[in-house]
């Protein structure tokens, strides 16, 4: 599903990351861990495209990400099939919770069923809080809120970068719990940078940078 | 549900919620009502003025003016209402101590005088000549004109006053039967008047007489080439006025080129989850730009409204009258305002065009950096 090999990334003037190849498959849960600075949130930005390698290849979906680079429309499509969480994707502030997970079906143009937004919400537990505003909520509800619209079109892969800096016990344990849910559930593949040793040994699979 | 609409609406009302971006949405707003405003009633006011002047001219002046006495057939020639030969020299009155100059004139089928039963040559005067002389029919005046045939140059010519004419123009005149002011006046100056049914096409008469009359050729005036000066010094005013506003037009872009940068400014968290959520840049550019370019539409709606509104008002009302501003000076009638359709579309598309530029400059240089940047930009 996604491979990558020589993969480097230089930023800022001499620091030059350099990342073992690896292969990441279907269902795979895996946790991207390292110390601060070692490049677990570069290397998920490379995974989404959100970013380009120095030099060498990641593959997604069986192509090479400058397949997506060199076509906007196909990188746009990209987008439907990954989920992304991280402090780059915020809640847009004048848009209500519900307006906010909708986005990414206006994005794409597509009709989203009701129910799937209740039952999603619901198991997320903010079907309450779907008319308020951002600056209204917690930042484990607002945490819950991103990942709810991250996941609102099923994307086959859900890439997230540290999602539970800055909460609590209760609510880690509860959105690593959802994680485990939509890996064994729904099948989907799982891609998170964490210090949390909680989401860590939820992880399947572990790959570590130093 | 459309991005693009979906999100203008949102951010459109949000801005006016906003602390920062409020004021500068404001100020654009009202910057663009004002030049608008100006612009339309200063074009409305100029184009009243020239039409009026125009008017004016054309119930003045002959439509179309030949040196000499020839004989034109109106059939022969497109546009023609009437033709008809004028006399024209200038005299001068004398009552008591005062002399006026005067100008003497001779229409042929437009002054029918009683010549047979008078002892004295009639005569018209115009109804100025008589208001500021206090003069009567049947009074008797002498007029002195012009005589290159004596020593003197000068002579005497006893008339007696027949009819009072109500005539245009600031000038007082005497007015002549056209057959007896070659016997009174001696050799004249015969010009021939063409009336025209529309005399905004008289090229096209005068080609025809040209090309009828190949001996005439230069000979030909019309109204336009008579008053060619004024209409070129109007021309001039009205671009020099346009000019002048414009600028009010542009000082307004660059607020709206402010906000547009204030609003991106403060919006690189929404545009980087915005592209992390599969929007494309163009959208994006389209969200930013609309939003801003609605605030200027709005302000160019309000500068019409209120432009309509003042116009109406000083066509259907004394408001003008009520200043005591006098317009007796050009000889109109009237406040000079006419709506153009032309002025509002020249107006309306340098309105549009400018504002447009302001809001989609800033949004299409700030998007067009890589999404990588853009991405990690609000982080900075």
């Amino acid at each position: 599903m996604i491979r990558f090999k020589n993969l480097r990334k230089k930023y800022q003037k001499n620091v030059e990351l350099i990342y073992k190849d690896y292969v990441i498959n279907p269902e795979d849960f895996i946790a991207i861990t390292g110390p601060s600075g070692s490049g677990k949130s570069t290397l998920l930005d490379l995974i989404s495209n959100l970013s380009s390698p120095t030099s060498g290849t990641i593959e997604i979906f069986g192509k090479e990400m400058s397949f997506y680079d060199e076509n906007e429309k196909e990188r746009t499509n990209l987008r439907k099939f990954i989920g992304i969480m991280s402090p780059n994707c915020q809640l847009l502030s004048n848009l209500t919770i519900k307006e906010n997970i909708l986005l990414p079906c206006i994005i794409n143009k597509l009709d989203l069923n009701s129910n799937k937004l209740y039952d999603i919400s619901s198991s997320l537990n903010i079907e309450n809080i779907l008319d308020h505003l951002p600056e209204q909520l917690s930042t484990g509800q607002r945490q819950r809120a991103l990942l709810c619209r991250s996941i609102i079109l099923t994307p086959q892969i859900l890439i997230v970068d540290e999602p539970t800096a800055n909460l609590d016990e209760i609510n880690t344990k509860e959105l690593v719990k959802y994680f485990e849910y939509l890996n064994d559930k729904l099948k989907t593949t799982i891609i998170v940078a964490t210090h949390d040793k909680y989401v860590f040994d939820s992880a399947k699979k572990v790959y570590n940078l130093r | 549900m459309n991005l693009v609409y979906f999100l203008v609406k949102k951010y459109f009302f949000s801005i006016f919620k906003n602390k920062t971006l409020r004021l500068p949405a404001i100020i654009s707003l009202v910057s663009v009502f004002i030049s608008v405003f100006s612009l339309i009633i200063v074009m409305f006011v100029m184009k009243g003025f020239e039409v009026k002047v125009q008017n004016k001219i054309l119930s003045t002046f002959p439509h179309i003016l030949i040196e000499g006495n020839k004989n034109l057939d109106s059939n022969e020639l497109p546009n023609v209402e009437k033709i008809f030969k004028q006399y024209g020299t200038y005299g001068a009155i004398v009552f008591g101590k005062n002399l006026e100059i005067i100008e003497l004139k001779a229409i042929s089928d437009k002054i029918q005088l009683d010549n047979k039963s008078k002892k004295l040559p009639q005569i018209a005067i115009s109804d100025l000549l008589q208001m500021k002389n206090n003069l009567q029919i049947g009074d008797r005046v002498s007029i002195y004109v012009p005589d290159f045939s004596s020593w003197r140059k000068i002579k005497e010519v006893r008339v007696e006053i027949g009819k009072v004419i109500k005539a245009q123009g600031n000038f007082p005149i005497i007015f002549f039967d056209f057959d007896s002011s070659f016997r009174l006046l001696g050799e004249p100056k015969i010009f021939t008047q063409i009336e025209l049914k529309n005399p905004h096409k008289s090229e096209e008469t005068i080609s025809k007489i040209y090309q009828i009359n190949p001996e005439l050729k230069d000979r030909a005036i019309d109204w336009k080439l008579m008053n060619a000066n004024l209409f070129n010094i109007m021309k001039l005013e009205r671009f020099s006025l346009a000019i002048f506003l414009s600028f009010l037009i542009l000082i307004s872009a660059t607020t709206i080129y402010s906000n547009t940068l204030s609003m991106i400014s403060l919006r690189k968290n929404d545009i980087s989850t915005l592209m992390i959520l599969g929007a494309s840049k163009n959208s994006i550019m389209k969200i930013f730009t609309i939003t801003n370019f609605l605030i200027a539409f709005i302000g160019y709606l309000l500068g019409l409204l209120f432009s309509l509104i003042v116009m109406f008002l000083l066509i259907n009302s004394n408001l003008i009258e009520s200043f005591s501003i006098d317009l007796s000076f050009y000889g109109i009638k009237g406040f000079p305002i006419v709506f153009s359709k032309f002025y509002l579309l020249i107006i309306t598309g340098f309105v549009f065009m400018i504002t447009f530029l302001a809001s989609y400059l800033p949004a299409k240089f700030y998007l067009s950096k890589k999404a990588e940047y853009l991405i990690k930009d609000y982080l900075k």
